[in-house]
């Protein structure tokens, strides 16, 4: 089932690339590199979440942080 | 500047209702509840003072910097190495906190009227229809936000008239039982709301009236305390101790509305309204991120990284709790113990004022001094 979602997630992202290419101008150099990072970044993640699913998300990631950061108040306190 | 659209104040102010509002008006009740029992009524009026203080603190770093968003003046005021990491930071936290909010969308959705409809499906039809009016600008969400308020309010209005025949005004009582307290506790709970007004500083530098930009604010943040104040009324009144029984009373309230025989099964009605409130809502987020990732990275434009980004915060949401078990314990932590909101809407801007004065006046000294 799992190379389903890869396929999809895949085509998703290059129909994402198709629309949005064209419409970057050709002179701004940085938008692009951005553009292509964050994409692959965004595939790289997705990809990596089908075939880890149990693996956090940024959101229990910054909670756990927080809760080291309010843990180490509360000693101070 | 990188955004050549601009909003009145008062449009600010709307986009900033919705923003707070859209999903406090169904959460805060149940969520306060917990905490504050009958006084639930009391805790946005202890709340407010801290929307009103990051209203206020993001208008004067405003004032240091007019023509700049947050981004660009971490900058200025930390040194770029230090502005950069603190810019990452507060990338980082408002896409996870967005990432939540679309979570808590799709579950809402999911669990209340599309229960066969998968979530990858609302998530993605929203996220595809917030890129569509991000990428318009500012000035869409500006006039979004004008033509959704006067719906939400009226409808609003409309549903606390039709539940008033239900209400029992002794479910009330007895005011402040236990003290102060459980209101106050309350208030910690709320915060997490009214902390998010900090994200105003993403605005303020494209407003077209600018001294009026902290007018609409203070009174953005006095709205949404009254709306607050008169939804956890209407809830206490109708429902007294069950409140806590449901997820979203407000929703529930309107079920039980009904006339006559003729006018009943409002919810409908309500989740449209509810839905538009929330799209503005993520539609702000969404822009924020987008905006500041843009200046972060010193983009000329920002249209072309709302379609990664979205991608990337659609994977977020869709991965964010993998049970409601763990979003039950992730809501617990976020309204009793520290909350994401507060450090990016409060603790960061206070924490760039507080150096920012320190080097303005310093350096005036020094300029005093050398002439």
């Amino acid at each position: 089932m799992k190379w389903v979602y890869i396929v999809s997630i895949t085509i998703l992202v290059i129909l994402m690339f198709i629309f949005q290419w064209p419409k970057i101008k050709t002179v701004e150099k940085n938008e692009k590199i951005a553009f292509i990072t964050l994409t692959v970044l965004g595939w790289a993640i997705a990809i990596f979440y089908v075939i880890f699913p149990s693996m956090p998300s940024p959101a229990k990631i910054v909670d756990f942080t927080l809760m080291q950061i309010s843990n180490i108040f509360r000693t101070l306190w | 500047m990188i955004e050549k659209g601009k909003i009145s104040a008062l449009q600010m102010g709307l986009l900033m209702y919705h923003a707070i509002l859209a999903t406090g008006i169904l959460f805060i009740p149940a969520t306060v509840f917990n905490v504050a029992k009958q006084d639930i009524w009391i805790s946005p009026i202890l709340a407010s003072p801290l929307g009103f203080l990051s209203v206020y603190i993001a208008y004067k770093l405003n004032k240091y910097y007019p023509k700049d968003t947050i981004m660009q003046y971490s900058k200025h005021i930390l040194g770029t190495f230090w502005g950069k990491m603190l810019g990452l930071l507060l990338l980082l936290l408002l896409i996870t906190s967005l990432s939540v909010m679309f979570w808590q969308y799709g579950e809402y959705v999911v669990s209340e009227f599309l229960p066969h409809t998968p979530k990858s499906v609302i998530i993605g039809m929203m996220v595809i229809l917030c890129a569509f009016a991000v990428h318009g600008g500012l000035e869409v969400l500006g006039r979004l936000a004008g033509m959704v308020f006067p719906v939400f309010f009226l409808l609003f209005l409309v549903i606390i008239i039709l539940v008033l025949p239900d209400v029992e005004v002794k479910r009330m009582l007895p005011v402040m039982e236990n003290g102060l307290m459980p209101s106050l506790k309350g208030a910690w709970v709320l915060c997490t709301w009214f902390a998010q007004f900090g994200i105003i500083y993403f605005f303020l530098p494209f407003l077209t009236d600018r001294e009026k930009g902290l007018k609409f604010g203070m009174l953005s943040v006095l709205v949404v305390t009254l709306t607050l104040v008169v939804t956890n009324i209407i809830v206490i009144w109708l429902f007294g101790n069950v409140t806590e029984n449901f997820n979203a009373p407000f929703m529930s309230a309107s079920r039980y509305i009904s006339l006559a025989e003729f006018l009943s099964h409002l919810e409908s009605i309500v989740m449209a309204i509810w839905i538009a409130g929330t799209f503005i809502k993520l539609c702000v987020f969404y822009y924020v991120v987008v905006i500041g990732t843009a200046e972060w990275l010193n983009l000329s434009d920002y249209r072309s990284l709302v379609l990664p980004m979205g991608f990337l915060i659609g994977v977020f949401a869709m991965q964010v709790f993998l049970n409601s078990a763990e979003a039950a314990e992730h809501f617990r932590i976020v309204s009793h113990e520290i909350m994401d909101t507060l450090v990016y809407g409060l603790l960061i801007p206070i924490f760039l004022l507080i150096v920012a004065y320190i080097r303005k006046t310093i350096f005036k000294h020094k300029v005093r001094r050398t002439n």
